[in-house]
């Protein structure tokens, strides 16, 4: 690298892409600001800065609607989300390795069969879905959206842990297979752990899809005992009014677990998008 | 322990390549055998069969007393190495040699001292919380061997496990692995390409081309006594020159024309095989580099042959003269085949030469004297030391 990193273009550039990085920050301004001001200037006076900061907006948002504090919303969506990721690696990196090692035409179906599950817009389902669920029980709980988001989720991780096994060398595991370990010993103590940066992949992608995801937790979860983060903050959007302040307060405080759970995985996560297998 | 036997073993692969070729050979108890050929020939094919890697389309191969056909890679208790090692790259060097004995629900205690024991059989030790990755190269073709020997299996496989090393390393992995494979006794099935390894490393030698076993022997036998010219001319380096001659009568035992130079050639030459029956017909000549000698240092009645001296290559205690020959270079079509097969540009200077009337030829000589490079100089030969093949067929006469 040379003394003059810092030409005047290089410098030029590094300006304007910081000015852009600014513009993102733009919507947490707002954010911030309108989560603190006193409940008739969300009104009078959206964009402005508040008159006064109210702190105590965040506890007020804290305690939630409906009898149920957003500490229990989180807790939902942390029990949802680490769920249904949980059963997703579980089940995408197994079916991913199977149908990817397979060389008969049935394996090559079934990843056709998972691909076309990503394009098909699940939304189109939710009538007959919703009622099935409901016969089985499985609507107004968690365990009925974990297994939702298993179902629906699916094919997006047998898709990305396909392509991988596809790129993942096939010698490691003719080595384990002379070194006498089964067939599920050479997948949970080889594979498995080989797999590790695109699961990291896998978790970060349908953790946030599912954590955000408003559509299906409203209508499997609203008016039930055990709502979700996205559910509950919604609880505070009434008929008639608006309580936007808390609204947002509700909002900042369900990004933290999503920001410290990114900053935690953040290298995995890059790795798993561009790199394969270093030996 | 146990022998390995093939028995008319042919694999033919989904897409109709046959990769080996009804091979029959078998390996003894404890014996160190090579399989050498080129890229492409079917080595990797032939070990994977063993290893139960590959299925096996045709024939019978028997491990023990066992035919192993149908039977899983991890129910046959061999140990491989891989070319690139395979070392699983999230375990620990301990956690690599140990998952073969894990597998077979080994008490904690055992494996652990067994790994050490191997560990310390290769100088591993301190290597032993770290990951392959941390390790050189050489260092890592010891754990892969550490990971083979470590079961005490009935037999090792090697794919090629030194051709990833730099030239030096190989050198001394060659002479460490012959040392073990000789202090354990376990019957080693050895691929490489590369003739050296072959000849230094092995108890007997395998030599294939595209699929089909050429010759099997100690490597004395296969450099001596070739089954056929590719034999002869992939074992061997500097390879056997090869030139087109004849054989006719005359003199009391025959001669043998080289160009328009002629060898008078000895009783038992010509008695032995079939070189009786290629009378005046053009075959193929091979001379090894250190037959070609100086006459001062030679038998006196030893018959001569000229050469103009091209180049000289000091490589003390010996050099190299290159001489050009006049004479006519091989050059039928399954000898230049052939050729190619050994080694591309080999072919291509055949083929540039056979326009010429001109054979570039070899002989290695001490290199206590000088030669002078233009000159043009005689060079004695013992006739019994040459060696003669049939063009057509490549297979040898004597
Ligand atoms: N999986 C496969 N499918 C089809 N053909 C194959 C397959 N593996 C190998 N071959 C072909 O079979 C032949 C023998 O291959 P093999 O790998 O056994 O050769 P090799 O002697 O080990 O060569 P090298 O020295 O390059 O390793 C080659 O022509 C190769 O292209
Ligand atoms: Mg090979």
């Amino acid at each position: 690298m040379g003394q003059h990193r810092y030409t005047l273009k290089t410098y030029g550039l590094e300006l304007l892409l910081l000015g852009l990085a600014a513009l993102w920050c733009v919507p947490f301004y707002y954010l911030s600001i309108v989560a603190v001001k006193p409940d008739m200037e969300v009104f009078t006076a959206p964009m402005s800065f508040p008159s006064e900061v109210r702190w105590d907006n965040f506890s007020r948002a804290w305690e939630g609607t409906a009898g149920v504090s957003l500490g229990t919303a989180l807790a939902n969506s942390i029990i949802v989300t680490v769920g249904s990721v949980a059963l997703l690696i579980f089940f995408g990196s197994l079916t991913a390795y199977v149908i990817s090692r397979n060389r008969q035409r049935l394996a090559g179906w079934l990843y056709t069969f998972f691909v076309v599950g990503i394009i098909l817009p699940y939304q189109l389902a939710v009538v007959p879905l919703f009622s099935s669920m409901r016969s089985l029980g499985l609507v107004g709980n968690q365990i009925g959206l974990i297994v939702l988001y298993t179902g629906l989720f699916l094919p997006m991780a047998v898709f990305l842990y396909s392509g991988f096994v596809r790129a993942l060398p096939v010698d490691y595991e003719e080595a384990a297979e002379v070194d006498g370990a089964t067939r599920s010993r050479i997948f949970f103590r080889i594979v498995f752990p080989l797999l590790r940066p695109i699961t990291a992949t896998v978790a970060v992608m349908t953790g946030l899809l599912i954590w955000n995801d408003f559509f299906m937790q409203l209508i499997f979860l609203s008016g039930s005992q055990s709502p979700t983060l996205p559910v509950a903050i919604y609880g505070f959007v009434g008929e008639f009014t608006a309580r936007w302040n808390m609204v947002f307060a509700a909002v900042l405080v369900s990004l933290v677990p999503i920001l410290g759970f990114y900053l935690v995985a953040q290298r995995q996560l890059i790795q798993g998008f561009t790199g394969g297998v270093k030996s | 322990m146990a022998s390995i036997i093939y028995k008319n073993i042919t694999k033919r692969y989904a897409d109709g390549t046959k990769a080996v070729d009804n091979l029959n050979l078998e390996i003894r108890e404890g014996e160190f055998m090579i399989v050498v050929g080129p890229s492409g020939c079917g080595k990797t094919t032939a070990l994977r069969m063993a290893a139960g890697l590959e299925d096996i389309t045709d024939g019978q191969l028997t491990i023990g007393d066992r035919v192993v056909n149908d039977l899983e890679p991890r129910d046959r208790d061999i140990a491989m190495v891989f070319q690139n090692y395979a070392l699983y790259p999230h375990m620990t060097i301990f956690e690599n040699i140990a998952f073969p004995l894990q597998n077979r629900n080994m008490p904690a205690a055992e494996v652990k001292q067994r790994v050490q024991a191997a560990a310390r059989t290769l100088g591993l030790e301190e290597h032993l919380d770290r990951r392959p990755k941390h390790l050189s190269g050489g260092q890592r073709q010891r754990v892969a061997m550490g990971r083979a020997i470590v079961r005490r299996p009935k037999a090792f496989l090697m794919d090629e496990p030194l051709s990833n090393l730099d030239a030096k390393l190989r050198v001394q992995m060659r002479a460490e692995i012959t040392r073990m494979q000789r202090d354990l006794g376990v019957t080693t099935l050895y691929v490489t390409h590369d003739q050296v390894e072959a000849m230094t490393m092995g108890d007997r030698i395998a030599v294939m081309r595209k699929g089909v076993l050429q010759q099997v022997g100690a490597p004395v036998e296969l450099y001596e006594k070739p089954a056929n010219l590719f034999v002869a001319s992939f074992i061997g380096s500097p390879a056997m020159n090869l030139v087109q001659g004849r054989v006719t009568n005359g003199n009391p035992f025959g001669v043998c024309e080289i160009g328009r130079q002629q060898i008078a050639l000895t009783s038992d030459v010509l008695r032995n095989g079939r070189l009786s029956n290629y009378h005046d017909r053009d075959l193929v000549i091979g001379i090894r580099p250190e037959h070609l000698e100086d006459p001062q240092g030679a038998d006196p009645m030893a018959p001569r042959l000229t050469a103009k001296i091209r180049l000289v290559e000091m490589l003390p205690p010996e050099q190299l003269v290159h001489l050009e020959l006049d004479a006519e270079p091989v050059a039928s079509i399954s000898a230049l085949e052939l050729a190619a097969d050994v080694d591309k540009t080999r072919a291509e200077n055949l083929r540039l030469e056979a326009q010429s009337h001109r054979v570039s030829i070899v002989a290695r000589l001490p290199s206590g004297r000088r030669y002078t490079e233009g000159e043009t100089a005689e060079w004695a030969i013992n006739p019994a030391n040459l060696h003669f093949f049939d063009g057509e067929t490549g297979e040898v006469l004597r």
